[in-house]
């Protein structure tokens, strides 16, 4: 027998090599054309959506050898013909030899033959190289020891369509897709102001991936700002091919299931987050955008709350509050009264559920986490299928598996009733980051409801409180306001106060500018009359 | 460090947890046999005395293919009656429990019903098996049964899944609907047994039969079904049954202690046309005040009774304000002999039901120390008058009778 390998400890394993690109920083272009032409190709060796076109500008007096380096699908190749090599080739030119001669081919090329909007004159190699794979276009010239970088970026991205994790039936439909710029357009069609600032980053030594850190200057809290900073350009990872690789490397508390970081697919969310005083974190390829510092409160918020008036937004955020602890408690509580605490149950419902157990062959803890558990594996099922048959897993799921058991007697109707209010609460909750770990510490207090009845789920409840509260995002504790408690911000949280009652920002978030709004806006109601 | 203790702490707490409840405690729901209704008796075996207790357990069965249309439970359930004898009662209910694999379950007791035997010999302990255990609830009742418990026991019930809850049923929905109806919840009846005035009433059961019409039925007039019935009260003084009260002495029980709200007194009028009219009673106040001539005299009872006129017959004038004012004088008078009527009756007992023995104890503790040792006694010579202000509130729609 062969001894398994030793591993070496680990600051002695060579964990540098893959994130690192090849040594490029001191190369520069030559004034040899055919030499910067086999450069590139050596570069880009293996490299098949490279495309190297060699042509003659004719546009420059005297025929000058020229090529245009470019990645195949990242670059409009329309604009490329129009706006680049059809000036360049057509001999159109109306300069004479002297002016070239005096100022150089690249400069004229520049000044007077390239109608882009983005162009570059650089010599250093890295730096063209990086301009190749983001999307630009590389022009090399004949006798010229630097090279154009001309913007001509044009991509396959999906159009602007509506965000499907936040439906909402009032208010902007517009949802972000997978371009950065796109996105930061978005945001900034909402927000026109000089004071919407957007630092750019990028991460990802293989990726290139850009972030941008956006926040409303004066609004937002300077250390919070100054705490994205630090902790974004900390990551040093290969690639992040999602916002969440992001999340999960600059949140406080790492070990724990709550989420810290809000993301979401809304810009007009994002805009109301930033006039808040939140700092959003795009990332490229990705359209979930995140919003800091976060608060647990805000889990039960939607961006339609602001869209309907003020005593249905109440009415709404009050049914949620009561169907986030439907979703954490019934199942559990529905085992602790069934095995522990019958002589609650007014006795026609004593009856009723006695009868209904009848003959089922699993205790009730045993049958709930079964049940639980099968839910939680239609609804992945549900997901991963495509739409039409994700119906029919909801169907077959529904109707054939619930009325099938029941009836077969391997769990009781009662169960089938807790199990689906169940789910259907943890739907109702209008964020994705606040119904996961709800769904997940639902099992943790079946476990403490099985064990120890009411008095477990009471202590679970009381141990998830003490974890909430030592949670925070980003500096701002995670209960924030209820514990600690602003009293003014309360009037956002459980119902929503008008918008004439709503002068203030919230007090953590923002702590500075926090009047929002002129305090005499109140409608006057004799107005009129 | 100092984490670490807390954390030590705080699991040395979580464990101390652990002993309160814990999953060796769960019993499944279906495993219980959930018991409607407690029947005690006392038999006689072998020369000694032994209590029979009596449990109607509910044996509840799932429909058969209960997922299909219009599954209802209830319909489907029926009990049994488990027996079990012992020298006490925690005996025979041990005894019971040997005899059933179902795990007995006392918290939906509706009511308990001992026999005339156990209530005038044993109620002390009936009382403290009662109220020490942990399951039967105290906002039930105790009551009596006439005649044979078991009989009782195997009345149908009509309405509920168990007799106990149909028992507990009738006396709910008749508060405010009738007054002679009542028993007190086993925590009231100990109470005023506690109290200083050692004296309560309990509800008395009684076999009654009614009429079942369906179309399924073999006769064609219907079939005829045990029922129960309450029926009066039983008095209690001083740990043991000491008498009954009747119907009509029930009301003024009721009229007495403030509760017959909702309950309708015929009254005569003494006049040429014998006009009857009946009295429903929607407030009742009662002041207890006693007199001295050198030594407790006795005690004048002001009742305050406020109602509506629920029907009249044989009335052939208007209703003004003479007539009514006459109509609540005579009222009066008919709650003065209903109530005094039962005064007597009690006093006869030496069963101070009412309670007059907690105002002399609250007012003149001294005077107290000095009755407590023999007041039943001085109870039965108290002259005590009951002093009854009647008021007509509401008289309906008609101010005269209907003529057609």
């Amino acid at each position: 027998m062969r001894k398994p390998k030793k591993l070496l400890p680990r600051s002695q394993r060579n964990l540098q090599i893959t994130l690192e690109e090849p040594e490029l920083e001191h190369l520069k272009l030559t004034g040899n054309f055919q030499q910067n032409l086999l450069l590139f190709k050596e570069i880009f060796h293996n490299c098949s959506d490279v495309v190297y076109r060699d042509f003659v500008a004719k546009a420059l007096l005297q025929d000058t050898q020229a090529a245009l380096i470019y990645l195949e699908g990242l670059v409009d190749t329309n604009r490329l013909e129009e706006e680049v090599m059809k000036n360049l080739m057509i001999d159109g030119a109306t300069c004479g030899q002297k002016e070239l001669e005096s100022r150089g081919k690249l400069e004229r090329v520049v000044e007077t033959l390239l109608p882009v909007t983005e162009v570059k004159v650089a010599s250093d190699l890295a730096q063209l190289v990086d301009a190749v794979l983001v999307g630009d276009a590389v022009l090399l010239l004949e006798g010229a020891s630097e090279a154009v970088i001309i913007g001509v970026r044009g991509w396959k991205s999906r159009s602007v369509e509506e965000a499907t994790t936040e439906v909402s039936l009032k208010g902007p439909r517009d949802g972000f897709n997978e371009d950065l710029d796109v996105n930061l357009a978005l945001i900034r069609r909402r927000i026109k102001t000089t004071r919407l600032k957007t630092e750019k980053y990028t991460i990802g030594t293989l990726s290139k991936t850009n972030v941008i850190v956006a926040y409303i200057q004066g609004i937002a809290n300077d250390k919070v700002v100054e705490e994205v900073r630090r902790r974004i350009s900390r990551i040093k990872i290969d690639g992040v091919l999602g916002s969440n690789y992001i999340e999960e490397l600059i949140e406080d508390e790492p070990f724990t299931i709550f989420n810290q970081i809000n993301d979401t697919e809304r810009p007009d969310r994002v805009a109301g987050g930033l006039l808040e005083g939140q700092v959003a974190i795009l990332v490229d390829t990705n359209p979930f955008v995140l919003l800091v510092p976060f608060t647990y409160p805000q889990l039960l918020q939607s961006a339609e709350d602001y869209y309907q008036r003020y005593p249905y937004t109440s009415f709404i955020r009050l049914i949620r509050f009561l169907t986030l602890h439907v979703a954490l408690l019934f199942p559990s509580v529905y085992v602790a009264i069934i095995t522990f605490h019958q002589e609650m149950l007014p006795s026609p419902l004593l009856y009723t559920i006695v009868s209904a157990r009848q003959g089922v062959p699993f205790p009730a803890f045993v049958e709930a986490i079964v049940m639980e558990v099968v839910f939680e594996i239609l609804r992945e099922g549900g997901i991963r299928l495509p739409r039409p048959m994700g119906y029919a897993v909801s169907i077959v799921g529904a109707i054939v598996l619930g009325q099938a058991s029941v009836a077969a007697g391997f769990v009781s109707p009662a169960l089938v009733i807790v199990v689906s209010t169940t789910a259907i609460a943890s739907f109702a909750i209008p964020t994705v980051a606040g119904s996961n770990p709800i769904r997940m510490l639902r099992f943790l207090l079946m476990v403490a409801a099985a064990i120890l009845g009411l008095v477990g789920v009471i202590m679970a409840l009381v141990a998830i409180l003490i974890h909430l509260c030592s949670l925070r995002s980003f500096g701002v504790p995670f209960l924030s306001p209820l514990a600690p408690m602003t009293v003014s911000d309360l009037k956002d949280i459980f119902v929503r106060f008008p918008w004439w009652a709503l002068p203030t920002r919230p007090r953590l978030t923002a702590n500075q500018e926090l009047l929002r709004q002129d305090e005499l806006l109140k409608p006057d109601s004799n107005e009129g009359k | 460090m100092l984490q670490r203790r807390k954390l030590l702490l705080l699991t040395l707490l979580l464990c101390l947890l652990l002993p309160v409840t814990g999953c060796w405690d769960k019993t499944e729901i279906e495993d219980l046999g959930i018991a409607g209704v407690m029947g005690i008796d006392k038999v006689n075996i072998e020369g000694t005395e032994q209590y029979l207790v009596i449990l109607q357990v509910l044996k509840l069965v799932q429909r058969a293919g209960s997922s299909g249309e219009g599954s209802g439970v209830g319909g489907q359930a029926s009990s049994i009656l488990y027996k079990g004898i012992g020298l006490t009662l925690d005996d025979a209910l041990a005894n019971i429990q040997a005899t059933t694999p179902r795990r007995l379950f006392l918290a939906d007791l509706g009511a308990v019903i001992v026999s005339e035997k156990v209530a005038a010999e044993n109620l002390e302990q009936v009382i403290d098996f009662l109220g020490r255990s942990r399951e039967i609830r105290l906002l039930r009742g105790m009551l009596v049964a006439k005649g044979s418990v078991e009989k009782l026991l195997r009345a149908q019930p009509q309405f509920s899944l168990t007799l106990g809850r149909e028992i507990k049923d009738t006396v709910e929905t008749n508060k405010g609907l009738s007054a002679n109806v009542y028993y007190p919840t086993i925590k009231e009846f100990i109470n005023e047994l506690m109290s200083p005035s050692a004296s309560s009433v309990t509800g008395t059961l009684r076999m009654a039969s009614q009429i079942e019409l369906s179309p399924q039925s073999p006769t064609p007039g219907g079939s005829e079904k045990n029922t129960i019935s309450l029926e009066g009260l039983a008095v209690f003084a001083q740990g043991k049954k000491v008498g009954e009260l009747t119907k009509t002495e029930t009301v003024g029980y009721l009229l007495l202690t403030g509760r017959g709200i909702g309950g309708v007194i015929p009254v005569q009028v003494l006049d040429p046309d014998q006009t009857l009219f009946s009295y429903q009673i929607r407030s009742v106040r009662v002041k207890k005040v006693p007199y001295f001539e050198d030594r407790l005299q006795g005690f004048r009872i002001e009742l305050t009774v406020e109602g509506d006129i629920a029907g009249i017959a044989n009335f052939s004038g208007k209703l003004n304000e003479q007539v009514i004012a006459d109509l609540e004088k005579q009222m009066a008078l008919t709650v003065k002999s209903l109530t005094e009527e039962t005064l007597r009756k009690t006093q006869e007992q030496g069963a101070d039901v009412f309670g007059l023995a907690n105002v002399i104890y609250a007012r003149y503790p001294q005077l107290w120390s000095e009755l407590k040792k023999d007041w039943p006694k001085v109870y039965r010579e108290l002259s005590i008058e009951v002093i009854p202000e009647v008021r007509i509130k509401n008289t309906g729609f008609f101010l005269d009778m209907l003529r057609l």
